[in-house]
């Protein structure tokens, strides 16, 4: 009897532990989202030989719409892109197109960087399809963090193996995560740096991607500004808007 | 009696004459390995592009070969599949759907065409399954969700084939009674992985000593490829209704054909789970592919049989959908009687310049035939067929040697692999098993008769022009 109390205990600690895990992913995924944001943000591309950095402007609401419209350089000025459900639509100005992303365009890397299409579109799918697991307490940067391990679900269209991601604990913001394909190897890493306060809300205002295997390379996303519950509608993310937005 | 007067002049200067058919001996086995192997090499291109790669026969929506498009299914599809089920001359087809889809892994992507097959069907048509690779799984025979059969290059592109050191290779290594120092570094390389055979090897021998990177390099090199089976490919693309989907696939086997172009872009999977999240219905197939009976008919007439009975379908033979094989199987004919003709006229050269000395040692004896009352008819025929004798011989020796060589490297294969990537990227086997009709031989056989008659003009017209008188009184 006792015994097996012993066990519903543990049971039952199990499911709150996975149940916190995913809690607190979820939590941090709100509050870099908002229902509704308006950000500024710089990308640098940074490669062996050269570094290219990007400005742009985004608009997003909710998971399904989502702006994104290039300030600087001056050569690529203008162009959007944008996501519209599951769609992904780009503009370029200069020669005045508007096409559909095709599958084939979905893997390429966004504007050259590390981040493809498709995470783009695909952000949404990291507290539904994956199992969460508390996995213990670390420090990152001297700040307490949960380390918690995400592993995709069976049936998820998922790349990776499995995820690390250390939040921190009190700000839930991600300071790290480390990408795994299917063997356990090292893919990617990504690091959350300058936590600062953007609209009452704080975050990381420096977001470097590492690939593992070329240390040479690496992204870096620097934000200027969020202003999160904005007052956007959904008819603002419209292909006449593409060509209008500035 | 000239028949045999001409035999036997053949005989008079033993040397002289060897060298002549040795030279044409040569020439013969030269020329029919070459003409063998070309035939071999382009029957297995030919071989590879009916039974691997396209079929007799494939049905498609003319759509379709304009703009790849998910939604251009087969019109009529049932009565189409009735048709063809019940004409006698096709004996095996298959339907098969088709996506192109954007694969990507962890760590690569690549742009393939995804074919949603039947296997038991399949299997009758196409011979693709004998391709899976010695370790690259099996052709469906797994029990998880989602199976994907790929090529070794798509492999390659999704990172999902590695170079690295397990300790199978280890044990395997220590079997082969490997040297000390070469074993103790393959165990520092245990848990490393390489994209490519050329980074691995570049990494490894650089460790090593030169005698010893030349010895074992390439064999550990082979030994340490890895195909990670069962790993996951999420793939993207448009699905019948316009929309963007996803569905992950596990690698159940990896195959290897002659063809890298094809092998590049062909991918297999399940009929019931493509059709599953791409929304296929019951009747939605982009191609059926079918293997006629050719003892009976040819591709053309089944063609048109079906065109016919159906103008919205396009119907195209492996000639039209594999136009270098079957241009290769109709050239070949005419390319080595080219390859037969040049090495004969080449020793035409040989063989007049014998047959002149022949005459001109023999001028006397010559005189006195025709003094005795041998006539101009009768001398030409000796001397021209003493130059036929000399060259079949020659040649039927040759053929002899050259059979003989074609039937042991039918058996063995000539191993190109060495320079097989260029090849490959082409769709011509690395290996190539030569082959040759008997036909052949018999077409060899008129051709020497021609060159011998031809080249026995000129020393014949020496011959003739000899007077009786002037030729006796030579010394």
């Amino acid at each position: 009897m006792k015994k097996q109390i012993i066990v519903l205990l543990l049971l039952f600690a199990a499911a709150v532990n996975a149940q916190d895990a995913k809690e607190i992913i979820k939590k941090m995924d709100d509050k870099l989202q908002g229902d509704s944001n308006k950000s500024e943000m710089k990308m640098s591309i940074v490669r062996p030989k050269y570094t290219r950095t990007i400005a742009f402007k985004n608009w997003s609401l909710g998971r399904d719409y989502f702006l994104t419209y290039v300030t600087a350089p001056s050569k690529d000025k203008g162009m959007v892109s944008m996501k519209y459900k599951k769609e992904m639509w780009s503009y370029t100005p200069s020669i005045n197109r508007m096409i559909k992303l095709p599958p084939s365009m979905m893997s390429q890397g966004w504007m050259g960087s590390d981040y493809t299409n498709d995470d783009l579109v695909k952000q949404s799918s990291i507290v539904e399809d994956y199992t969460h697991t508390l996995i213990g307490e670390e420090t990152v940067d001297g700040r307490p963090c949960f380390k918690i391990q995400m592993v995709p679900n069976p049936d998820a269209n998922v790349v990776w193996g499995k995820i690390l991601a250390w939040v921190h604990k009190e700000k839930y913001i991600n300071l790290k995560a480390e990408y795994y394909d299917e063997e356990e190897f090292l893919v990617r890493t990504e690091l959350g740096k300058e936590v600062k306060t953007f609209d009452g809300r704080e975050l990381p205002s420096i977001i470097e991607i590492i690939p593992a295997e070329e240390p040479d390379n690496r992204t870096i996303i620097s934000i200027d500004s969020i202003e999160f519950d904005v007052d956007i509608k959904e008819s603002f993310f419209s292909q006449q808007n593409m060509k209008r937005v500035r | 009696m000239i028949t045999a007067i001409s035999w036997k002049n053949v005989w008079r200067n033993k040397h002289r004459s060897m060298i002549v058919i040795v030279a044409v001996t040569l020439g013969t086995v030269a020329g029919v390995f070459v003409a063998g192997m070309m035939k071999g090499w382009s029957d297995q291109r030919v071989d590879a592009a009916i039974y691997t790669e396209a079929a007799h026969l494939k049905v498609q929506n003319p759509e379709y070969l304009n703009n790849e498009e998910i939604t251009y299914t087969i019109p009529n599809y049932n009565a189409v599949k009735t048709f063809i089920e019940n004409q006698s001359n096709i004996e095996k087809y298959t339907s098969r759907t088709k996506v192109v889809a954007m694969a990507a892994t962890s760590r690569g992507n690549t742009a393939v065409t995804l074919k949603g097959i039947n296997p038991d069907d399949e299997k009758k048509v196409s011979n693709l399954y004998e391709f899976i690779e010695e370790d690259g799984g099996s052709y469906f025979d797994v029990d998880y969700k989602n199976p994907i059969v790929i090529s070794d290059k798509t492999a390659e592109q999704l990172r999902i084939k590695t170079f690295r050191v397990t300790t199978e290779l280890i044990d395997s290594l220590k079997s082969l009674q490997v040297p000390e120092n070469v074993l103790a570094l393959t165990q520092e390389y245990e848990g490393r992985r390489f994209y490519s055979k050329t980074k691995f090897r570049k990494a490894f021998e650089s460790e090593l000593s030169k005698s010893d990177a030349r010895k074992y390099g390439a064999l550990i090199a082979e030994l340490a490829k890895n195909y990670q089976l069962k790993a996951k490919i999420v793939f993207t693309f448009t699905d019948m209704h316009g929309d963007l989907t996803y569905q992950s696939y596990r690698v159940c086997g990896i195959y290897k054909t002659s063809n890298t172009a094809f092998d590049a872009m062909n991918a297999f999977v399940l009929q019931d789970d493509l059709a599953r999240v791409a929304g296929f219905g019951p009747a939605d197939f982009h191609e059926i592919a079918a293997l006629i009976n050719l003892d009976n008919s040819t591709e053309k007439v089944e063609q048109l049989a079906i065109s016919t009975r159906f103008p919205e379908v396009n119907v195209m033979t492996w000639r039209e959908m594999a136009p270098d094989a079957a241009m290769l199987s109709d050239i070949m004919d005419i390319y080595y009687f080219i390859i037969m003709s040049i090495i004969f006229l080449a020793l035409a050269f040989g063989i007049v310049n014998t047959m002149l000395m022949s005459i001109m040692e023999r001028i006397k004896e010559l005189g006195m035939l025709m003094a005795i009352g041998m006539n101009k008819k009768k001398v030409f025929r000796m001397i021209m067929l003493e130059t036929v004798f000399l060259t079949l011989t020659g040649s039927l020796v040759g053929m002899g040697l050259g059979a003989l060589v074609l039937k042991i490297t039918n058996v063995t294969g000539l191993d190109f692999s060495s320079v097989g990537e260029g090849f490959e990227a082409f769709g011509y086997a690395a290996i190539v098993y030569p082959n040759i009709e008997w036909s052949f031989f018999f077409a060899i056989i008129v051709l020497v008769i021609v060159v011998g008659i031809l080249s026995s003009i000129s020393p014949a017209r020496k011959a003739l022009k000899l007077k009786p008188i002037d030729a006796l009184r030579t010394e």
